[in-house]
């Protein structure tokens, strides 16, 4: 704490910032320094980026140290907390391993390459200095990518019935091309909306560089997304308290994280027209678009209007009919679908070009190597691999999230039923201590030291209902998340058996001594793995 | 959804010790609902937007007048589509020469890219992206385990291949080594230094950048990290040392206390801090190492000053002539080297909170299109922002280990290919077309720099510059517009009428008019011959 004082008087005026990044770095600055070589040291807007962009995260990195393992540690940490696929990366790994070079290289090419390389390593021009967007050729594969998945057509020689390359940009996962767009669209201090609970790294994302603030949409019902009156009350709110900020952009994440639900097309619809009534940007966040997991339809069965009913799922580059003018911007990566967060590869599809020039100038803080940008591009463009590999990856997640909501329902946890994602976004506020966020912060640590479970809090999500978690179900194998759920049911076993009893659980201690023997307290003791 | 937090899983595995106890606690939890968060944002944001806008009316921003536009993107936004060098705008409307649909077209001799490697490079590349990385022995770079996210400011057998790739082509003093955790690797040097700048400055701060320098800083500077470029002029501070012929000779250009004081205290004057002092070292344009003493000097005056100096050494594998011919010891001496102290920590070189380092793979490996870069520091206080904010720009997995596989592959004889094989073969060839433009320039009475390092040679073409208008006096006294004008009308005429693309010293900020960087490797061999033919017309035809 000695840290936070000299941190304020560096002129780092948000609390929370000082707060934060005094715990995020007493670990690596042992020696405390007077305040004037501080200053010298480090910037405000660098102690700004100390602040960890999860606040679970140290969990996170405790249950790294000592994970769970079905057979060989089966009372480690499990981490419920990533909203990552990692089921499918075998898969992943085992066809790009498998590519063979490509037939149409000329005899003396063939002759100099080396068994098993990938053709996007022999290519010269991968190695040189290119559109810092992305390469054309692979933009345009991409394109051609969006225009099956998320406008869903065929390929078509219409320019107006298909994504454009050239509307495509390349960065550096999501969150290098969505710092981009904060940049390059909003001022400092501009307001952006988000319908909460939301992606906790948001803030992070938008605060870091860019300096626009985070403005939570509060919904009668999150799951089917934000309403016209919704969203005008949230913008009048932020407008009243604080005249400075302007709200200029809606950030929809759809499918939905937290939730795992799909806002229909009619929802998505009203909102971009309402923002684009006030001159705002939409920037639609699809990074989960491929993974819809609530029937056994595919996309490419979905031609047939019968199917169609079925998908319940529509980018808004098909609702918007790829019209999407200058104020809407979609959003996609490999990192969620495809598992493959490694690759750093996020896709920007935008049709305002002033934006895109903007960005062939600003990406080249945030470009993608060119090799994997090739190697991307061959991926994308087999077509009979794409659509096979994401129905295996949705059969996978089916598999985890009924293990996960079959135990939550023998829990009687009420939970958000979803159509997507790798998350299920659960009720404990039954199990909270007291009904508050710092009993969910009680709870967490509870479920962190006792149950050896992390899951994403609530309140990190600005969830404005206390006892809320995320469990993202296909981070873990389908046998450690079935140990965590054994796990979780036998403290619902003796939750169950104190409430019969006519016991509540409150703050650990705060139950008097003389009660020491009762159940209640104890479980704040007992362990669960 | 941990998307932008990149758990930097590993490295962050080795501190997590640390980490643990950053879990906020109930107390500090309580202190963070949305709302009293986002108007304290408000309040530091738009103090801080009052410093971005003042700094951004700085740079000359043509931004269109347009109401439309204004909707469609941020000032910002518009600011970075506008900041590139004008002369670019030149350059691009120039026909490029192609053997025979424009034979007559300009030569590119003005992109510091090295293209006479593809021999060397693919093949060897070939190679390294098939080595073994699995624990399975299966080849390749896809297995599961590199699929998923890595630690935020790189792998940590990339960055011990590059620590030790350094230790070698920097001669880092014997017996120490670099501090892994003071390493971040990032999408190419413009990323990485921008994060940099981001962890020690605040917008509108001033950065001194000795004249002439690398004009694509201007963007890397400005465009996000809003901070304010002030040139440091070396040639009044270093007077006497003329050339006998009347050439402006290399120490002219070396900046020393008293022409870092001059721009110190022009920034100061100007309403800003000075904070950051950036040196290109081997230095581009100049294509020449500053001898020790000059770095030397920098840094004492940095630490002094408590300036943070960021050495920017991207050539420091391409110094093709490694012996001072004069003085008969190594030309090039790192920063890092000459910053280094004693130190009790195993770790570390003793640089201090003031020193740093950045260094990409573009030049002297000519993987431009990689996008490896490298940012070094043991300003503990940056370690962590710099690792967080490097999660806009982290490199891919894959790409990473293709990189620590060439930077650590060694043959049976222990001969390592990047520093035993590559480079010298690489400096040999980059030397030779050195040499030969020199002989050309020589032969043709041009001054010039004799280059040590680098892709390019710092010519003077003064002696062609249109004469001075009525009322303009020489030298340092003419006026900027009239530099800039006279400077580009013989660009226009090198580049239409002799198909000779170089760039233009002006918009390097170089204190005189008529010097141009030509860049010697970028060519083909059939056309830097022609290129050589282009410059004897030129100067004949000039001279006639």
């Amino acid at each position: 704490m000695k840290k936070a004082s000299c941190l304020n008087a560096a002129g780092v005026s948000d609390s929370n910032t000082a707060t934060t990044t005094a715990d995020a770095s007493s670990g690596t600055t042992t020696t405390s320094t007077s305040h004037e070589n501080t200053v010298a040291l480090v910037s405000s807007r660098g102690y700004r980026a100390l602040k960890p962009p999860l606040p679970y995260l140290s969990a996170f990195f405790q249950a790294l140290e000592n994970p769970c393992h079905e057979t060989e540690n089966r009372h480690g940490y499990i981490a419920l907390c990533v909203a990552e696929n990692k089921l499918v990366i075998d898969e992943l790994s085992r066809h790009l391993l498998s590519l063979q070079p490509l037939q149409s290289q000329s005899q003396s090419q063939l002759q100099s390459r080396h068994p098993y390389c990938h053709a996007a390593f022999e290519k010269l021009e991968n190695y040189c200095y290119n559109d810092m967007r992305g390469m054309m050729h692979v933009r345009e594969s991409v394109a051609r990518f969006l225009t099956r998945k998320f406008l869903r057509r065929h390929e078509t020689t219409n320019r107006n019935c298909s994504v454009l390359g050239e509307h495509v940009i390349l960065g550096s996962g999501c969150a290098g091309l969505l710092n981009g767009l904060f940049f390059s669209l909003l001022e400092p201090g501009d307001g952006v909306l988000i319908p909460a609970p939301y992606y906790a790294a948001f803030e992070s994302d938008m605060k870091v560089v860019a300096q626009c603030v985070p403005i939570g949409v509060y919904m009668a019902n999150p799951s089917q997304g934000p309403t016209v009156e919704e969203l005008e009350r949230a913008k009048r709110n932020a407008t009243f308290k604080a005249s400075t900020a302007t709200v200029k952009m809606l950030l929809l994440t759809n499918p939905n994280n937290p939730l795992g639900t799909i806002y229909s097309p009619e929802t998505i619809k009203n909102a971009i027209d309402w923002a684009r009534s006030h001159g705002m940007h939409t920037v639609v966040d699809e990074i989960y678009g491929l993974s819809i997991h609530d029937h056994d339809n595919d996309y490419r069965d979905s031609d047939s209007d019968s199917n169609k009913d079925n998908n319940k799922f529509q980018s808004v580059i098909e609702i918007l009919d790829n019209q999407l003018g200058n104020h809407v911007h979609f959003l996609w990566a490999l990192s969620k679908d495809f598992g493959s967060s490694g690759f750093r590869v996020g896709v920007l599809y935008t049709q305002n070009q002033i934006l895109n020039n903007a960005l062939s100038n600003l990406n080249v803080f945030s470009s993608v190597s060119q090799p994997m940008q090739s190697v991307i591009a061959e991926l994308l463009q087999d077509d009979e691999f794409m659509d096979d590999f994401l129905d295996h990856s949705r059969k996978l997640l089916r598999t985890s999230y009924r293990i996960v909501v079959e135990a939550l329902r023998e829990m009687n946890i009420p939970f958000v039923e979803a159509q997507a994602g790798m998350f299920v976004y659960c009720d404990f506020s039954s199990w909270l201590p007291m009904h508050s966020f710092e009993g969910e912060a009680m709870l967490g640590r509870f479920f962190q030291d006792n149950v050896r479970i992390i899951m994403t809090p609530g309140e990190c999500q600005r969830d404005d209902k206390p006892g809320m978690f995320r469990i993202c179900y296909a981070w873990v194998t389908p046998n450690v998340l079935r140990i965590a759920m054994d796990r979780l049911k036998l403290v619902a076993l003796d939750m169950a058996n104190q409430k019969s009893g006519g016991k509540s659980w409150t703050k650990p201690g705060t139950c008097s001594s003389s009660s020491s023997s009762n159940d209640v307290d104890n479980m704040w003791q007992k362990i669960y793995y | 959804m941990m998307r932008a937090t990149r758990p930097a899983a590993c490295a962050f595995l080795t501190r997590s010790k640390a980490c643990i106890s950053s879990l906020p606690t109930t107390a500090e939890r309580n202190t963070m609902p949305c709302f009293q968060s986002i108007c304290q944002s408000r309040l530091l944001n738009s103090k801080i937007s009052n410093i971005v806008t003042k700094t951004a009316t700085f740079t000359s921003s043509s931004s269109s007048s347009d109401a439309d536009d204004n909707l469609l993107s941020s000032s910002r936004g518009r600011n970075a589509v506008s900041l590139l060098p004008v002369y670019l705008t030149d350059a691009r409307s120039v026909t490029k020469y192609h053997p025979t649909e424009a034979p007559k077209g300009a030569l590119q001799l003005s992109v510091a890219e090295n293209q006479m490697l593809e021999d060397l490079l693919v093949p060897a590349l070939c190679k390294f992206s098939t080595a073994s990385t699995s624990s399975n022995g299966v080849k390749g770079l896809f297995h599961s385990d590199q699929i998923y996210y890595q630690p935020t400011h790189g792998r940590e057998g990339l960055r011990t291949a590059m620590s030790q790739y350094l230790q070698r082509i920097l001669k880092l003093p014997k017996g120490k080594s670099l501090d892994l955790d003071g390493m971040v690797l990032g999408a190419g040097c413009n990323a990485v230094l921008e994060n940099l700048c981001f962890c020690l400055t605040e917008p509108g701060d001033a950065v001194l950048l000795p004249t002439p320098y690398y004009a694509a800083f201007e963007f890397d500077l400005q465009a996000r990290a809003a901070l304010k470029i002030v040139p440091v002029k070396t040639m009044e501070f270093q007077s006497g040392i003329e050339a006998s012929d009347g050439t402006i000779s290399q120490a002219m250009y070396y900046p020393n206390s008293k022409s870092l004081d001059a721009a110190y205290a022009k920034a100061v004057e100007g309403g800003s801090k000075p904070k950051m002092l950036l040196l290109s070292h081997p230095n581009n344009p100049l294509g020449v190492c500053y001898p020790p003493s000059v770095v030397k000097e920098c840094i004492d005056w940095a630490r002094a000053k408590q300036v943070h100096l960021v050495s920017d050494e991207i050539y420091a594998g391409s110094v093709y002539n490694q012996v001072n011919e004069e003085t008969g010891e190594d030309a090039f001496h790192s920063a890092l080297t000459l910053a280094s102290t004693e130190t009790s920590s195993e770790n570390g070189l003793g640089l201090g909170p003031f020193i740093h380092f950045v260094y990409a793979l573009s030049k002297d490996f000519a993987l431009s299109g990689l996008r490896v870069g490298v940012a070094y520091s043991e300003n503990e206080e940056i370690r962590l922002p710099l690792q967080k904010l490097n999660d806009l720009c982290q490199i891919s997995s894959q790409t990473q280990l293709l990189v620590e596989e060439m930077l650590s592959s060694a043959s049976d004889e222990d001969q390592l290919w990047a520093t035993d094989i590559f480079l010298p073969e690489n400096n040999g060839r980059i030397r030779s077309r050195s040499n030969m433009l020199q002989s050309v320039l020589d032969e043709s009475g041009i001054p010039f720099l004799r280059g040590d390092s680098g892709l390019f040679l710092w010519m003077n073409f003064s002696e062609f510059l249109p004469t001075l208008a009525e009322g303009e006096s020489e030298g340092f006294a003419e006026s900027q517009d009239s530099m800039n004008t006279r400077e580009r009308t013989l660009y226009l005429e090198l580049t239409k009428e002799f198909g000779l693309l170089f760039t233009p010293g002006m918009s390097m900020r170089n204190e005189l008019p008529g010097f141009f960087r030509c860049v010697f490797t970028a060519a083909s061999d059939e056309e830097f011959a022609l290129g050589l033919e282009r410059i004897k017309t030129f100067v004949s035809a000039k001279r006639s």
